[in-house]
Formats: structure tokens, C-alpha cells, sequence
């Protein structure tokens, strides 16, 4: 839990401190930290599946036109809507984002970035070799 | 020897823009003159104290007690000026107030610039992290159901693409959005998306 609030401190100091003048910092810490939890449950659920445990996770529509929006539905109400609502209890109900900003330390962003890529190149690497490599 | 600065000075500063600063200054080009805008919001002027101005090559004295070709006699206005130095104060003083004006609107001008660039900052970043957000949960859906059904081999590389460029705009909306790579990059995973969007629709069969 630590460490959860102080990628949150190095994601909301950075977001604060580079664009600071758009005062619209809330979403844009919220939903792409969010984005990047979802990929963490998408990894565990990836590799859960590499040892032949498959799990249905994803809420199946079939609504729209094609197939992204679709897709796009399913994947936001089950990757990215449940962290949002956990991050938002979490951080930023009565600013307690306020506190932990005077808790932990700020790290100019490195924490952020390393967690940025960390997520993605879990996800996304053992697929290109999987697919494109091996 | 008198300037006609106090005149320009005390005029001009009817409009709270500046102070004019007959003389050349340490560090000013030669027949420059430089004006102050001490008085002036700074916004509107886009952060600049002070303006060099090459052109501006007129210091607008007069002198008193030349007696070849007076106007009249004594120490007001009205008196001993030459046609020819009323006319260079009066140019001087036209001169000044033009510049005055061209500076005023350039930093109107700038100001309005810099409204409507932080506007689209704004515009270009929320579309990017949105093109971002729909792009890897369309992508991300589509991965791992693929995989899970299929083992890797079912994985579509369009998917896989659509993923990655997903993580670009992500990147580039966090990391980089207040410079123009960012605000290409986040603007054009909008785009792409939404071509990639206007093809599935177009292409695959309608429900029924």
C-alpha cells in the first residue's frame, strides 16, 4: 500500500507541478493511473491463462456497430472502472491526497515513469515474443 | 535643451503604458530608444519588461534661444520653436504613439494567442488520452480474449498495434503534452483511432 501512495504522490506532484496551469489535474492522474492498474489486473489475468487457468473476466456486449465499441465497453467496465472508483475512495475522497502529499516524498515523476513502463513492458513484451520472436 | 520626452511621457502615461526613456541607454543598439512598460499588465506583452526599438531614431529636443527662424519668444510651447522642430516634436510624438499602439496590439495579440493555445493544449490533451483510454480497452479486451480461446497464435497483430499505439498517446499525454511532440503525437492517436473505428464500423456486418 506503500508503494500505491507514492506513485500516487509522484503522479499528482508531477501532474501539478508540469501542467499545473491547466487545472484539470484530477482526471489526468485519475484515469491514466487507472488505465495502468487495469493493465496490471490484464497481466495477472494474461498469465493466469498461460498456465491453463482461464478466467471469463470480461462482461460481453453486443450493442453497437462493429466490434470496437464493443470491445471498448467490456474493456473499460472491467479494467478501468472499478480502479477508478477504488482510486477515487482511496486518494482523492475528503483530499486525503493532501495528506499524502505530506507524507511521502516527491520523486519528480521517476516513480511514475518507471511505473508507466514497468506496466506496459510486463503486458506487451512477452506477447511481441511470444508472437513475432519464438 | 529640453526634450520633448516629458511631453510623450506624460501623455502616453494617460494610458498607464509606459515611461518613456528619452536617452539611450547602456547596451541599446546606436538611434535606439527604449520604452518601459512598468506601468503595462505583463501578460499582454507576453513576460517583456522592455522593448529595443532599431528604428526608433528620434529623441524629439528642441532648443531654446536659437534666434534664426523663431516661432515667437519665451520659454513656453508656444514659443521660440522652429517650424521645422515643431514639426520633428509633432512626428516624434506621432512616431511614438504608432509604436506605442503596434506595441499595445502585439501584445493584445499575444495574449489572445497564448488564450487560444492553452485552449487547444486542453482540446488536443483530453482528445489524446481519450483516443489513448479507448484504443488499449478495445485493445487490451480483444488481446486477451484472443489468447485466452487461442493461445498466442490468435492474437491479432492489428490489436497488438492498436495497443501499442494506445501506450504512445498515453505516454505522451502524461509525460510529454506541454510541447507541440506531445500535442502531435496525442492528436494523432485521436485520429488514428477514430479512422481505425470508422473501418471496423464500415466493415464488419451490422447486428441485427
Amino acid at each position: 500500500m506503500s508503494l500505491y501512495y507514492k506513485i500516487w504522490v509522484d503522479a499528482i506532484v508531477y501532474e501539478k507541478t508540469k501542467h499545473g496551469d491547466m487545472r484539470n489535474w484530477k482526471p489526468y492522474t485519475l484515469i491514466p493511473i487507472s488505465v495502468l492498474q487495469g493493465i496490471n489486473l490484464l497481466t495477472v489475468f494474461f498469465w493466469l491463462s498461460t498456465f491453463n487457468i482461464k478466467l471469463d473476466i470480461f462482461i460481453d456486449f453486443n450493442l453497437f456497430p462493429g466490434e470496437m465499441l464493443d470491445g471498448f465497453l467490456s474493456g473499460f467496465l472491467t479494467l478501468f472502472l472499478p480502479f477508478i472508483v477504488l482510486n477515487y475512495l482511496f486518494v482523492f475522497r475528503r483530499k486525503k491526497y493532501d495528506d499524502l502529499i505530506e507524507k511521502y516524498d516527491y520523486r519528480k515523476g521517476k516513480l511514475y515513469l518507471i511505473y508507466f513502463l514497468t506496466t506496459i513492458l510486463i503486458f506487451i513484451l512477452p506477447i511481441i515474443i511470444g508472437k513475432w520472436v519464438l | 535643451m529640453k526634450r520633448y520626452g516629458w511631453l510623450m511621457s506624460n501623455i502616453m502615461n494617460t494610458t498607464g503604458a509606459w515611461d518613456y526613456m528619452g536617452k539611450q541607454a547602456n547596451g541599446a543598439p546606436q538611434g535606439a530608444a527604449r520604452f518601459n512598460f512598468d506601468n503595462l499588465n505583463m501578460d499582454q506583452i507576453k513576460s517583456q519588461s522592455s522593448v529595443w526599438l532599431s528604428t526608433f531614431t528620434v529623441v524629439g529636443e528642441r532648443s531654446r534661444g536659437d534666434e534664426s527662424g523663431k516661432a515667437g519668444g519665451g520659454d513656453n510651447l508656444n514659443d521660440g520653436i522652429t517650424i521645422d522642430e515643431a514639426a520633428t516634436g509633432v512626428s516624434a510624438f506621432g512616431f511614438a504613439n504608432e509604436v506605442k499602439s503596434e506595441l499595445l496590439q502585439l501584445g493584445m495579440k499575444g495574449a489572445d494567442w497564448g488564450v487560444a493555445g492553452a485552449r487547444y493544449v486542453k482540446v488536443v490533451r483530453g482528445a489524446g488520452i481519450a483516443g489513448s483510454v479507448f484504443g488499449m480497452g478495445v485493445s487490451g479486451y480483444h488481446i486477451y480474449t484472443d489468447y485466452s480461446q487461442g493461445g498466442i497464435d490468435a492474437v491479432n497483430g492489428w490489436d497488438v498495434t492498436d495497443f501499442g499505439v494506445g501506450v504512445v498517446g498515453l505516454g505522451a499525454t502524461i509525460f510529454l503534452a506541454s510541447n507541440p511532440v506531445g500535442w502531435i503525437i496525442g492528436g494523432g492517436v485521436t485520429i488514428y483511432f477514430g479512422a481505425r473505428f470508422v473501418y471496423d464500423i464500415s466493415t464488419k456486418p451490422q447486428k441485427q
